[in-house]
Parts: C-alpha cells; structure tokens; sequence
C-alpha cells in the first residue's frame, strides 16, 4: 500500500507539472494557480491515491487550499510536511 | 411556480400601503414605503462614502460592447432585456443596447486604461432588469433598485473590503430586526453534473449572499481580476482585483414587511445605520 508520504510526493509532482515551482502552501484556487478543469483532474488524482471516492461534503474550501491542506484532509498527513521531500 | 401560488404571494402583499404592483414585474412605490426605500438607500450610500467611495450616476443601458465583454449575454442570456426603438429611419440599427442587469457594470467601463496605485471606491443605484419566468412584488421584479459599492484594488484590498462590508451588512441587519445568515452562493447556472465551473465555485466561493428567511437581500462578489484584465485597470503595475457589495432595496422591504407588517411608519429607523 502506499504510504502518506509518496502520495504527497505524487500530488506535489502533479501540483507542480500543471503550476510551475509552487510550495506546500501556497494557494492553489485563490492564486488561480489551478483552473477549473485541472480542479477536476485533482479531484480524481485525489481519489486514485487515496483508493475510495471524496464525498460532497468533504468538498470544503480550506481542504482544497494547499498542497499541505489537501495532504491533511486526504492523504494521511499526520504532521507538517518537509518542503523539497 | 403553480399560478395560484403565486397569486397568493401577490394578495398577501395588496395590504402595503404605497406599494403599487403591475403584472409586468413592476413596482411603483409611494408614501412612507418610497420615503423609507430612500432613507436606506441613503443609509446604504453614506457607509460607501465612508469608505471613501465616489458616487456614480449611470445611464440606464451598459454601452454597447460592455455586456460582450463582460461575458453577460453569453452566462445569462434568459435574463437579458435590450432597448429597441419602435421605429428607425431605416431599420437596419442592430439591437446592442441592454438595461442595466447589475449596477456594477458601469464602473469597469470608466475606469478603462487606468493605473492606479492605490484602491478605489465607487457607488451606485441603478435600475436594473432581469427577465424571469414568474414574477413577485419586491422579490423577483423585472426591474428593481440595485445599490451596490464597488471597490478596484490589489487582491488584498478586495478581501478587506469584503469582509468589512459583509460585518456591517450584518449589523445593519440586527439593528432593523431583520435575521439573516450569510451564505457562499452557487451560481444555478453551473450544472453540477457537467460543469467543472460548479466545482470551482464550491471550492473557492467568490459570492456569499445575505439571507433573511430565504431571501437574498444582499450579495458579496469577488471577481479576482477578471475586470481589471478585461478593462486593462491596473493597479501597482498588476492587473486590479475588483468586488462589489450589493444590496436589492425592494427585498429589503420585503423582509422589513415580513418582520414588522405591512405599515412602514413602524419599522426601525434607517437613519441609525451608518
């Protein structure tokens, strides 16, 4: 099973090959970072890595907000996350 | 809605004193009922100029070539009403006036081309016009009284605004008697089946409206830099941010009405607002 940690490191690569050099916290929606399609590609990213559906109620805005929020709410991430892991 | 349903809603509201409905999605407002429309208007207005905001005094129609701009006929075409001449001399004008949909529309156009290092505050009543399938006395009325404040500015200064305008809204509302709750909005036009669009405004809400039992009586917009890019406003050298704070005035009564009757001579004083 993949661990926390490589599913952080596949969503930071996919963050990254769609934005550019972006950082665990910077604003993915509000910097329009990402756009409304890609929004539903990570969506689906999110599910893959994770193996099971996000519900409509787990579609809030502060779990979208980030690289980090989004490693928090969906990914496992227990702790801060190292930056360049 | 059934027929009935709605005739309903209308012969609830023939005991307004002042309040003088037509089928067509009208209002005419007299006595007490325009006075006090008019003391909130201005209510609304001298908080705006608090923030330092300039008045604005539209034309009843956007310019031709705004509403393209701004996207409006291709996102909301079923609400749209153009003005037409009865008749022309030669009949070949094309049709590109539109009634005023939202009041804020006229801002961007003024501010075309401009650099500003610092933010600005615009406000304005409109009439504005939008065609629906049923129409209700000061709920959903072809046309209305649109107040809005407008504030151009970097991303930060459209936050601030924002939420200061939100706060103050409320308060207004506690001191009317009027409970309302704030909510971030949809937009019905997304369908959420098929439209990537509904995912994004649920996940970074740019509208929150104003609800009192239902009823939005006010809304809150952030149009990141849409506007500043369409209109080439620039401010410190980046495209500006832009949002707008608006409030429906006859909906105001209206929830005024359902809180404390029909007789405006006993409702709060909107002189206590601001």
């Amino acid at each position: 099973m993949m661990t926390a940690s490589t599913r952080l490191m596949k969503l930071r690569d996919w963050v990254r090959g769609q934005a550019g050099p972006v950082d665990d916290d910077s604003p993915l929606l509000e910097s329009r970072l990402i756009n409304s399609l890609q929004l539903v590609e990570l969506v689906l990213l999110i599910e893959e890595l994770t193996g099971r559906p996000i519900r409509p109620d787990q579609l809030l805005p502060a779990s979208f907000r980030s690289i980090r929020t989004i490693y928090e709410n969906f990914l496992g991430g227990q702790s801060r996350p190292e930056e360049g892991a | 809605m059934n027929p009935s349903v709605q005739s309903q809603a209308i012969k609830a509201l023939t005991t307004v004193r002042g309040l003088h409905w037509n089928d067509s999605g009208q209002a005419a407002l007299t006595g007490e009922l325009a006075r006090y429309a008019d003391r909130l208007d201005r209510a609304f207005a001298r908080w705006a100029a608090s923030l330092g905001a300039e008045p604005l005094l539209p034309p009843p129609c956007l310019p031709p070539g705004v509403p393209e701009r701004c996207g409006y006929l291709l996102s909301f075409p079923h609400h749209a009403t153009m003005a037409v001449p009865v008749a022309d001399d030669d009949g070949e004008d094309p049709v590109r006036s539109l009634l005023t949909p939202a009041a804020c529309y006229h801002v961007y156009p003024t501010l075309e081309d401009s650099h500003l290092n610092r933010p600005v505050f615009l406000t304005l009543r409109a009439t504005c016009f939008r065609n629906e399938d049923v129409f209700l006395p000061l709920e959903r009325q072809w046309s209305f009284s649109m107040r809005e404040v407008v504030c151009v500015g970097a991303d930060e200064d459209v936050s601030r605004f924002l939420e200061t305008a939100r706060k103050t809204a409320s308060a207004w509302c506690e001191i009317l008697g009027v409970p309302i709750r704030l909510d971030r909005a949809t937009d019905p036009f997304f369908d959420p089946a098929s439209s990537p669009g509904w995912l994004m405004q649920r996940l970074l809400p740019l509208k929150t409206e104003l609800l009192s039992d239902g009823l939005a009586i006010g809304s809150f917009n952030s149009h990141q830099s849409f506007f500043g890019e369409t209109f080439s406003i620039r401010v410190c050298g980046q495209p500006a941010w832009t949002g707008c704070a608006a409030f429906g005035l006859e909906r105001w009564l209206l929830a005024l009405i359902r809180r404390h009757g029909p007789d405006a001579c006993g409702w709060p004083d909107p002189e206590t607002l601001a």
